[in-house]
Formats: C-alpha cells, sequence, structure tokens
C-alpha cells in the first residue's frame, strides 16, 4: 500500500520525459529526491483508504469503530481500505497516505485541526460546538475539506420533544455556565416558534448550583438541560435531579444516563446511530466524481428515552417512548 | 456526654467546617470544552426508587405530603404541628415540650399507633411506645418533605405502623452548600439559632447543622425547654452504582417538669439526651434493581430526680435492615426485605431495674405492584413479624387503584396490621404500681378504605377524598386490680369517618390547601381509662393559604380548628369534652440582599386572636409572635 502512491506519482511525471532525456533523467532524479527527501504532501492518497483516528484510552471509540467497519461493508460498492490509529501516534504524513481522514472524538479533532492537511477531514462524535471551537476557529479548513457528524441533537428537534412530551409546557428554564455559551439566539427563535418560553439564567459560582436553580426552577415549568459540562457532570446531576424533583419539575435530559439517573425524558442518538451515519457520509464521499464530503451534519437518526417511573412520580402524563419516537420521526421527515 | 451547651457545639462545628473548608478551598479546574463523554458518560441513578415519592393516586394507602414550601410558610417551630396540616391529624400538647401527636385516636400523651421514621429510622421509644418529639436529634430546617401515610401500612413500613405512618425525610447532603444561618426571637422567651454547613471533598458531600432553641412552655406551667441540636450528614458516592449516607446527631438539654399531671410532684428539672448513628449504603445493580442495606442506633438518656422518686431510663435500639426493589417485569415491581431489631430499655421507677431488658423484632416482608391493565393497579404486601413481646404476626394488605380517567381515580384498601406491645405494657413496674401478670396479645386493626382523587388539566384544583372504616381489637389499656394497675387487651374500637385534602391554586402566585376530617369513634369502656369514643375531635379543619406578593414579599396564613374532644390527662372531675377551638397563625416574609447575601426577615404571628379554651393541663398557647433572620452564604 505505500508504494502505491509512489508509482502513481511516477506515472504522472512521465509527460516530462518528452522534453528531453536529459532533462527527463534529471526531472526523475529530482522527483524522486523530492519524493524521499521532502514532500509527504505531494503523495496522492489511494481513492478509497480510509485512517480513523481515535482516542484508544476511550472504549466508546473501539465500540464506535468495529460497527463503523461493519457499516462500510453493509454499504454497496464501497471497497475501501481501513486503518486505525491512536491520536498519540497520528502525524499529518499518515493523513496523506489515505484519502480520508475520519477524527472521532474532542482530543482527536483539537490535535488535527491544529495542522493544515491536504486530504478530506471527517470530524465524528464531535460536539457542534466544539467543532466550531476547535475546528472551524483555526481556519486550517480553508484549502482542504473538513465535515463533522455532529454528536449533539439539533436545539429544535429537543424542543420539539419537548413540546410533544408536555404539551402544557409553557416555560422552560435553562441553566448555563460561565464558560459556555449556548446558542440562545438559535434557541429563543425555534422556541418563540414552538410556543414555549424560555428563562435563562447564568450559574456565576458554583457554589451558588441549588440556590441559582432554585430561582429558574420556580419560574419554570421544567429545566431544559443543555450540555454543559460547566454545569453538568456526574456529580453535580445528582444536585441538580435532587433539587428540580424537590421542586416537583422535570428535568430534560440529552443523553440516555442523564435518563436513567432521573431526567424525564431524552433525545439522543447512539453510538450505532452515529456510525451509522458517518459511514453514509464516508460512502458519499467515495461514491462523488469529486470526493467532496457533504456540508457539517447533525444527526439525522436518533432515539427518544422517557423515565416511566420520574414521569409516575411526578404525576405527569406522558406517552410512550415508541409513540413520541414515532411522532418526532413524522416531524422530522415533515421537515426535510 | 458531649456538647453540652449550644456554644460549644457551635464552636467546634464552626472549627471543623473550617478545616474542611481550607482544605476545600483549592480552586477548582477551568470548565472544559463539551466532549463525546458528556453525552455518553455513566451517571448514577439519582431519583432511584428508593428516593422517588410514590404519587399520591397510585399509593395503596392515603398519603399526604408536607412539603418544604408548607414548612416555611405555617411557621411553626416543632415538627409535630406540621402534622396539623394532614387531614385526620389532631395535635396537642402533654406539656410544652411533650407533643401527641393523633390519627383517628388520641388517647393519652403516649400516642402508641403510629410509626415514626426519619430517612428510614424508626424513632418511637421501646419503652412507652410514643414519640419523644423534642427529644428527636433533628433541625427542621434539614427536613425535605414529611410523607405521611394515613392508614395502616404494615408491609411496607414495618411494626407500629398501625393507624398510620410520619416519615421525614432530610435533605440529601449535596442540597446543602455553604453556610445557612437563622435567628429566631419572640415573646415566651422563644429564641432559636440554627447554623449549618455544607460542602463537599471529592465525592463526598457532607452537612453539619447545630440548633439551640428554647422557650417558656405553656403560661401558668413550669415546661419550659432547651435544646441543643448537632447533626451531621454525609453522602459518599463510590461509583456510578454505589453510594454510602452516614447520619449522626446529638440532642439534650433541661426540660421543665410541673406538677400538672400530680400535686404530689414538686417542680424540677429533667435532663434529656439523645443520639444517632445511621449507615445506609445503596447499590443500584441496572436500573431494574436496587439493594440497600441499613443499620441504625438510637440512645435515649433521660434523668429525672426529686427527692424520693427516679424517673431516669434509657433507651436503646439498634437494627439491620436489608431492602431489594426491582422491575420483575414491565408490569410488576417488587420490594422485598427483612430486618433484626434489639430493642432495649432500663429504669428502676418503669422497669424495675437499671440493666436493660431486651426486646427483639425480626421482620419479613414483601411488597408487589402490579399493573393489571392501562387503568388499574394493584398493591399488595405482607409482612412477617417476630416480635418478643407477642406472637408471630402476619400483616397484609391489599388495594386496587382505578383511573377512570386522566384525572380521576379511585382506590379502594384493606390492611390488617398489629401492634405488638412495648416494653413497658409488657413488663410494666413503675415503682411497683403496675405489674405485668398478664400475657398480652397485640392489638389488631382492620382498614377498609374508599379514595377518590380528582384534579383539572392544570393541576390548580386537586382533590383527595376518602371514606374509612376501621375496625381495632384488642386496645392495651390498664385496669386497677386491687392495689394494683394491670394491662390487658381492654378495649374494642370501631371508627368511621372522612377526609378532604384540597389543594388550589388560583394563580401561579397563590397555594391553598384546606383539610377537613370528620370521626366517628365507637368503643368499648372496660375501664376507668377507656375513654376511646371522645379521644379524637369530630371535625377538624386546617387550612393554610400561601400568598406571593411579589418577587420580595410573601404571606401566609393558617387557620386551624378543632371540635370537641377530651383533653390529655383527664380527671372523672373534668369536663368530658373540651369546647371546640380555633386558631390563627399569620407569617409575613421580606427577601433582600444584606451584605451581599440572600436574606429573609419574617414575622410569624401564632394564636392571632389569643384564644385559650380551658383545660387542666393549661395547655393551649397564647398569642405569641417572633421574629426571624436567616441568610444564606458562601
Amino acid at each position: 500500500m505505500d508504494n502505491q502512491p509512489i508509482k502513481n506519482n511516477t506515472l504522472i511525471s512521465i509527460p516530462s520525459l518528452s522534453v528531453s532525456i536529459f532533462c527527463a533523467r534529471v526531472c526523475l532524479i529530482t522527483t524522486i529526491l523530492l519524493i524521499f527527501m521532502i514532500s509527504p504532501s505531494a503523495l496522492h492518497a489511494s481513492d478509497k483508504s480510509l485512517l480513523i483516528v481515535i482516542n484508544s484510552k476511550q472504549s466508546l471509540h473501539h465500540l464506535f469503530v468495529a460497527q463503523l467497519k461493519t457499516q462500510l461493508i453493509d454499504v454497496k460498492n464501497t471497497r475501501c481500505e481501513i486503518e486505525a490509529i491512536d491520536i498519540d501516534d497520528w502525524k499529518p504524513e499518515i493523513s496523506h497516505h489515505h484519502s480520508l481522514t475520519l477524527s472521532l472524538g474532542n482530543r482527536a479533532a483539537n490535535i488535527i485541526s491544529q495542522r493544515k492537511l491536504n486530504q478530506p477531514v471527517l470530524y465524528s462524535l464531535l460536539p457542534s460546538l466544539a467543532y466550531k471551537k476547535l475546528v472551524l476557529s483555526r481556519k486550517n479548513c480553508e484549502d482542504t475539506q473538513c465535515s463533522a457528524v455532529f454528536i449533539d441533537q439539533p436545539l429544535k428537534r429537543t424542543l420539539q420533544l419537548t413540546k410533544l412530551s408536555l404539551p402544557n409546557l409553557k416555560v422552560a428554564g435553562i441553566l448555563s455556565g460561565r464558560h459556555h455559551n449556548n446558542d440562545m439566539k438559535n434557541l429563543k427563535y425555534f422556541s418563540k416558534n414552538l410556543d414555549i418560553i424560555i428563562e435563562h439564567e447564568k450559574l456565576m459560582n458554583a457554589d451558588n448550583l441549588v440556590s441559582t436553580l432554585g430561582e429558574v426552577l420556580k419560574i419554570s415549568d421544567a429545566l431544559l438541560s443543555l450540555p454543559d459540562p460547566g454545569i453538568y457532570s456526574s456529580r453535580t446531576v445528582q444536585n441538580i435531579l435532587l433539587t428540580a424533583y424537590r421542586y416537583r419539575k422535570p428535568v430534560i435530559g440529552y443523553s440516555k444516563a442523564f435518563v436513567k439517573a432521573g431526567a424525564l425524558f431524552a433525545v439522543y442518538s447512539t453510538p450505532f446511530q452515529l456510525s451509522q451515519q458517518t459511514a453514509e457520509v464516508i460512502n458519499v464521499f467515495f461514491k462523488s466524481q469529486d470526493n467532496r464530503l457533504p456540508s457539517p451534519q447533525y444527526p439525522r437518526h436518533f432515539t427518544v428515552s422517557v423515565n416511566s417511573m420520574v414521569a409516575r412520580s411526578l404525576n405527569i402524563n406522558i406517552e410512550t417512548e415508541d409513540k413520541l419516537q414515532e411522532k418526532l420521526e413524522a416531524i422530522q421527515n415533515e421537515e426535510l | 456526654m458531649f456538647c453540652l451547651r449550644a456554644w460549644q457545639c457551635i464552636l467546634i462545628v464552626v472549627a471543623i467546617s473550617f478545616t474542611f473548608h481550607s482544605a476545600n478551598a483549592a480552586p477548582t479546574a477551568n470548565p472544559t470544552l463539551l466532549s463525546e463523554t458528556d453525552f455518553f458518560a455513566d451517571i448514577p441513578v439519582v431519583l432511584s426508587a428508593t428516593r422517588l415519592q410514590q404519587p399520591v393516586n397510585e399509593a395503596p394507602v392515603a398519603t399526604s405530603i408536607i412539603d418544604r414550601e408548607m414548612i416555611d410558610a405555617s411557621g411553626f417551630t416543632e415538627i409535630p404541628d406540621l402534622l396539623r396540616l394532614v387531614p385526620g391529624f389532631y395535635v396537642s400538647y402533654d406539656s410544652g415540650h411533650i407533643m401527641a401527636v393523633g390519627y383517628h385516636l388520641l388517647h393519652d400523651r403516649y400516642v402508641r399507633h403510629q410509626q415514626v421514621l426519619i430517612d428510614g429510622r424508626s424513632v418511637y421509644s421501646p419503652l412507652l411506645g410514643g414519640v419523644n418529639w423534642s427529644e428527636i436529634p433533628i433541625v427542621m430546617d434539614d427536613i425535605d418533605r414529611i410523607e405521611v401515610i394515613r392508614g395502616p401500612n404494615a408491609s411496607t413500613f414495618g411494626s407500629n405502623s398501625f393507624l398510620g405512618v410520619i416519615n421525614i425525610i432530610t435533605r440529601h447532603a449535596s442540597q446543602d452548600r455553604g453556610n445557612y444561618i437563622k435567628v429566631n426571637a419572640g415573646t415566651n422567651n422563644y429564641r432559636n439559632g440554627v447554623y449549618r454547613h455544607g460542602s463537599n471533598v471529592g465525592n463526598l458531600d457532607y452537612r453539619i447543622t447545630v440548633n439551640y432553641r428554647q422557650d417558656d412552655g405553656f403560661a401558668k406551667r413550669f415546661d419550659g425547654k432547651k435544646v441543643n441540636v448537632i447533626t451531621v450528614r454525609g453522602d459518599y458516592l463510590f461509583d456510578n452504582n454505589d453510594n454510602l449516607s452516614f447520619k449522626l446527631g446529638y440532642s439534650g438539654g433541661p426540660r421543665e417538669e410541673d406538677n400538672a399531671i400530680s400535686s404530689s410532684v414538686p417542680n424540677h428539672i429533667k435532663e434529656t439526651s439523645g443520639q444517632f448513628q445511621q449507615l445506609t449504603w445503596q447499590h443500584t445493580q441496572s436500573e431494574d434493581s436496587e439493594y440497600q442495606l441499613q443499620i441504625y442506633h438510637n440512645f435515649n438518656h433521660d434523668e429525672q430526680n426529686y427527692p424520693g422518686i427516679n424517673y431516669k431510663n434509657k433507651t436503646d435500639r439498634l437494627e439491620i435492615e436489608f431492602q431489594h426493589q426491582l422491575k420483575a417485569s414491565d408490569d410488576l415491581r417488587l420490594v422485598w426485605g427483612a430486618s433484626n431489631r434489639t430493642d432495649k430499655v432500663s429504669g428502676p421507677l418503669w422497669v424495675g431495674t437499671d440493666s436493660f431488658i431486651k426486646n427483639r423484632i425480626k421482620r419479613l416482608f414483601v411488597n408487589g405492584e402490579y399493573q393489571l391493565d392501562k387503568a388499574t393497579l394493584i398493591n399488595a404486601g405482607v409482612l412477617h413479624e417476630d416480635n418478643g413481646t407477642a406472637d408471630k404476626t402476619l400483616s397484609p394488605r391489599l388495594s386496587i387503584n382505578h383511573q377512570l380517567n386522566t384525572k380521576n381515580s379511585l382506590r379502594l384498601t384493606v390492611s390488617k396490621a398489629t401492634r405488638a406491645p412495648v416494653i413497658f405494657e409488657e413488663d410494666p413496674y413503675y415503682g411497683g404500681a403496675f405489674s405485668g401478670i398478664v400475657d398480652l396479645e397485640p392489638e389488631h386493626i382492620t382498614t377498609y378504605e374508599l379514595g377518590y382523587l380528582t384534579s383539572n388539566i392544570n393541576n390548580s384544583i386537586s382533590l383527595d377524598a376518602k371514606i374509612f372504616y376501621d375496625r381495632i381489637r384488642g386496645l392495651i389499656q390498664y385496669d386497677q386490680v386491687g392495689a394494683q394497675y394491670i394491662f390487658y387487651n381492654l378495649d374494642d374500637a370501631w371508627i368511621r369517618g372522612l377526609e378532604t385534602s384540597l389543594t388550589l391554586r388560583p394563580s401561579k402566585n397563590t397555594r391553598v390547601i384546606a383539610n377537613y376530617s370528620h370521626t366517628k369513634i365507637k368503643s368499648t369502656r372496660n375501664s376507668v381509662n377507656s375513654e376511646y369514643d371522645i379521644a379524637f375531635p369530630k371535625n377538624l379543619l386546617s387550612l393554610l393559604v400561601i400568598h406571593d406578593f411579589s418577587d420580595a414579599y410573601k404571606g401566609s396564613l393558617g387557620f386551624y380548628h378543632r371540635s370537641a374532644t377530651k383533653g390529655l390527662a383527664r380527671r372523672a372531675s373534668d369536663p368530658r369534652t373540651l369546647d371546640a377551638y380555633k386558631r390563627i397563625d399569620l407569617r409575613l416574609a421580606k427577601k433582600m440582599k444584606l451584605f451581599g447575601s440572600n436574606s429573609e426577615i419574617s414575622l410569624t404571628i401564632q394564636n392571632f386572636f389569643d384564644e385559650v379554651p380551658y383545660s387542666r393541663l393549661m395547655n393551649y398557647p397564647k398569642r405569641q409572635a417572633y421574629l426571624s433572620w436567616q441568610t444564606n452564604f458562601n
């Protein structure tokens, strides 16, 4: 496999032979020298070779890669060579040997996006905000292409599910951290269309979590949690859920674990659903004539989870997971 | 005992909390950018089956909740008073520091027919069966909510869950961060100071609360109290599936005792002290299975001496309990468990010895909740109890909850329970006046209950009503035989009635809670002490109106009425019943920023119209008022 680009490159340099034998020899020697000495960037990647860069300390990444591999095989007419490496072993040169690099998670994105590459990079298992802050802001994507399959749900979808699950909800409370800016503009826009008033409070000091949350809960019908490590961590979630429960207000979560812990419901995408969409994007890329990535996208496949025990305890009448899933999918399909 | 004076307690706690605080003062890491782990990381199950309260319309027995807002708005300063906010509960005072709370029956000051649990720890006295409310190491400010089960529910809550269960739940330690100070001062020499500090060290959340309170009791009586309390709670998260909670507490202080009951008793001081330790381990096996192992120890010591008589007594309770909650299938949820408890009492006057008399109680219980169809829920449970003071007993319960539609539901319950004699009933001495020659049977109750719950679409109106019929057999009462008093299973009682609880939320700023109960008792009168038929007010009404005038101002009004009933410690020469009585309490609170921290100042006036009916014990408060200031700061 390593030899292949060299051959290709040699073939490309053949027209220079017709100028003169001398020139040709010089050119050939120079080219070979260039190939070996300076410039891996002069290499061309194979048509269909995929490099997956993972954080091997995360079991999620291994699971994702395993699923992705079977999903790529499932897609017809896609035969590509797949190589997976740990981000600590990654060098730009390796990406240049592949027609597409798939970066998984924040750590890989943070390192890869610091370099200018001349092959496209697809980011997956990456929150939209991290894509904006790590990838787009570094402006290394201008020459080559970058795209992403985000891990987080579009705000609109979460709000639509909120309206479906709690039709009587009028005010949704939001707590955000000091260093984190959720897309409040978009949130307010979508919520207005759905007749939901957003009450937003910023937590300036972590010690005031309970009291600040209390202020929000007092005036809200539910707490809409938006992923924010400054607010929601495995430690604070306990406090947030207990406080909300004390106020008899439900928490709208964003992950399966959150629902299991005591949030009323959540819409999220499973690793399987995310890898499936990533495989679809890779397939589109390999099939396209000019090897172009589709634009960054939110998860198309999603799962709705409901904690019926919490619903019962809070005396909330909520439809079953299956029904909500069905209704939310119908809305999404309508919009497409 | 440690911590005899309030200021010593406060000094120790402040010192401890500052030590912890400085250890914890390292700057926290900057919040990082949102990453994939935020979406897929495991989180501990917080609202587990044991922490969730059962929805009122699915509970097998009528249930009322006293929440934090009601506690604050009521202006009450003692926990028993809060039970005025539950239909069918009658609160009376024997003296300024001996409260008696009864459900369907309040015959004497040693109300023996209720289970009282604090975070799952049973606190009724192993000696006399009642609850020494003022001696429990708990601070009202730490209470999250009180769930009151109106009816027998032994299969869930264990021994003594005979007429009802009062289940007090304190806040999780992570809920209290920083410092909290409250100072109350009012008429009748009422003073109350609370300091609480909450923080965390790694995965350990902890809270320390100290409280000192005092008052002069009732006018014309020598029944004041001084109460020092210190409690500690820690919640430690091992990992996402295991957590350990530990709780410690001490309560002590002098109580004034007078001659209101017996003229031969001179005014004197009783020294009380109580302490407890509790350890609870919870293991979440999966979303559908959770184990709990709990061990706790209560110890109380009262010293009450005057020349000639020594009332001193010690009581001790050690219980270990195991519980497993599981979702066996989509339709079936189960809780089963077992416990082993040892109650010990000593007291030369009470039981004739200074060394401990033991009583061992073993329990085995199972409860199932089966969703028959979408609208019908069946609850069934049974408790097997092996109590040293009685034979082995079985307490079954069966209920059907049927939802007529989303807003209306019916509940039909049949429940049986027993109450085994407490040690003093089984083995009394009382300076030789009592003799325990009779082999006592446990008291038996069978309750039938039909409940109806309704609410409108936005829950601005909700009503909980029930009619009930209790058949009680073998009520334990003493009778004089020759020169001695002997406890027998003397009497039977039949109690019928109606209870309603109405909650209105006419606007976002207003909440009205109205409770009414009508109770009729028929009973045998097999001794001069058997006055069960008049041992509860026929009509009880309570009303609490809470209104937010603005973001800063909050007001509340409480109205409490009871019809005529037997007074506690009635003599033959006293009128058969006390006159009807009503009382109005008012509270006005203002929130403000003071020195940069959130503060609240409030004024509470209790018994606004200063109505004080005649009673032998002079145990009705005059109009009283107090000012309160509380603040939170980091």
